[in-house]
């Protein structure tokens, strides 16, 4: 059974037993005082990995905040029918990391095709999970004593939080990355946290889009808006605001559109739209 | 600059000098970046210390942690609460996009969760069965993590509370310590389906 702690029992005189209640009061309201330095945390360089053909191998970071070393799970979430058949379409590890205070571990995932698999992609989801230490789970001494029954009685209790963050794996197998429709500019003239708004949808269902998007002013490579652009499996569009800073000017025309599909961006983009020729 | 995200500078290592100046221009410049990724860190939560002078409430009585870390619930004549804290949780979020809390999903998932049975908590074990006689419980309500009251704090941050409850037995067990040795899972997702 977990989270019990006995104390032995140790009977004394009155006096004494108050003195120890005293004492036992002052340890657990010392330790429940104490309980924020202890704090779980998982960082993670990235929630989504792909991999295909042409880049079977991917890893994502595992980092520790903490000044004192810190264990990770990866938890299996779902994962394809071919996983779970036995084929080992993917392969992953470590299940457990170690990392040491202010460093971080990699976590690596292997795409290995197997014979006769159809064409699709194939959506693997992990928690990465921090665990409890041993120095979490201490409480005060058990020790403080077995107080008098007419006396102060009383408890106290703490959960400690794991924390857990979602890592999605898509196996691209001999499916590309879907191109995607852009719509003209919507621009929002009342709004003045926003110029506007592209929507982007994929032209093909089934496959998830994982890219970057910048949006410049064009000519002067200021990037006006940029980031990641992640479109699930089950999502067929993605709308990408454009940001309007303090007192800038409305942006209606003379900029582009640029799409990659992958991230971090590479080269040249695949999709540019431009207004404002 | 918050302290996650200098430690995120200080991890990401990402200092480029760059730029060749001339002789007579004593001038260099430096770009500092933030690397991509994700992080939670969560609170443990705390019903703090509750005293019962006379050792017995009456009846089992249910404790509710509140944001707050007001302890409420049964007869406030029956006992005193040093007062706990609510288990706060602070998510980041750097890819460039700016952050939108509303597309932040908060997931208690039961199956994760390892409170109930195997997570009493109590002292007198009664004799040779190591079980509890007057176990405290952290209840499994889903009810007790209030994942929808997110705060956006910035471009790239976020933070929501964890609250709970706790069920103490009639006649409280005797003060002894204090008790963390149980777990709850808390994960979030950012804009997936």
């Amino acid at each position: 059974m977990r989270g019990k702690i006995r104390a032995p029992s140790l009977r004394k005189a009155p006096a004494v037993n108050d003195l120890k209640s005293v004492l036992a009061l002052f340890l657990v309201g010392l330790f429940l005082y104490q309980l924020p330095a202890h704090a779980a945390q998982v960082f993670v360089s990235d929630t989504v990995v792909v991999l295909s053909e042409n880049s079977r191998s991917g890893s994502i970071e595992v980092s520790n905040m903490n000044h004192r070393a810190q264990e990770f799970d990866v938890v299996p979430i779902s994962l394809p029918d071919e996983i779970m058949k036995g084929d080992r379409l993917l392969r992953w590890g470590p299940d457990r990391l170690s990392v040491p205070g202010n460093r971080s571990g990699s976590l690596r995932f292997v795409y290995r095709p197997i014979a006769n698999l159809p064409a699709g992609e194939y959506v693997s989801r992990f928690n990465v999970r921090s665990t409890v230490s041993g120095e979490d789970r201490s409480v005060v001494p058990g020790d403080a004593g077995d107080v008098d029954k007419a006396g102060k009685d009383g408890a106290g209790a703490a959960v400690g939080i794991q924390v857990a963050l979602p890592v999605t794996i898509y196996i691209r197998h001999n499916v590309d990355a879907p191109l995607l429709d852009i719509s003209d500019f919507i621009p929002t003239l009342s709004d003045p946290r926003s110029h506007g708004f592209y929507i982007v949808g994929k032209k093909s269902d089934g496959v998830s889009f994982v890219g970057a998007f910048a949006v410049d002013k064009k000519g002067d490579g200021y990037n006006q808006a940029k980031g990641r652009l992640f479109i699930p499996q089950t999502k067929s569009t993605h709308t990408i605001d454009v940001p309007r800073k303090g007192t800038e000017g409305f942006l209606l025309a003379r900029h582009c559109l640029n799409l990659w599909d992958s991230f971090p961006a590479k080269g040249s983009p695949n999709q540019e739209q431009c207004l404002g020729d | 600059m918050s302290e996650l995200k200098k430690i995120m500078f200080f991890l990401c290592g990402i200092v480029v000098p760059f730029g060749t100046a001339a002789a007579t221009d004593a001038t260099m410049e430096i770009k500092a970046g933030i690397g991509t990724g994700v992080s939670l860190q969560c609170e443990p939560l705390s019903f703090g210390l509750t005293i019962i002078p006379n050792g017995d409430l009456g009846s089992e009585t249910t404790l509710s942690l509140d944001s707050e870390g007001n302890i409420t619930g049964g007869s406030a004549a029956e006992y005193s609460n040093s007062g706990g804290s609510a288990g706060e949780c602070t998510i980041t979020h750097n890819y460039g996009t700016e952050f939108d809390k509303d597309k932040i999903i908060v997931d208690y998932p039961t199956s994760d969760i390892t409170l109930g049975p195997s997570a009493v908590l109590g002292l007198d074990a009664a004799p040779n069965t190591g079980e509890a006689d007057r176990p405290i419980v952290v209840l499994d309500d889903p009810m007790a993590i209030t994942g929808t009251a997110i705060t956006e704090q910035g471009d790239n941050e976020a933070t929501f509370k964890v609250t709970g409850k706790l069920k103490l037995p009639a006649r409280a067990p005797d003060l002894a310590g204090g008790w963390n040795n149980t777990d709850t899972t808390v994960s979030v997702t950012y804009d997936e389906p």
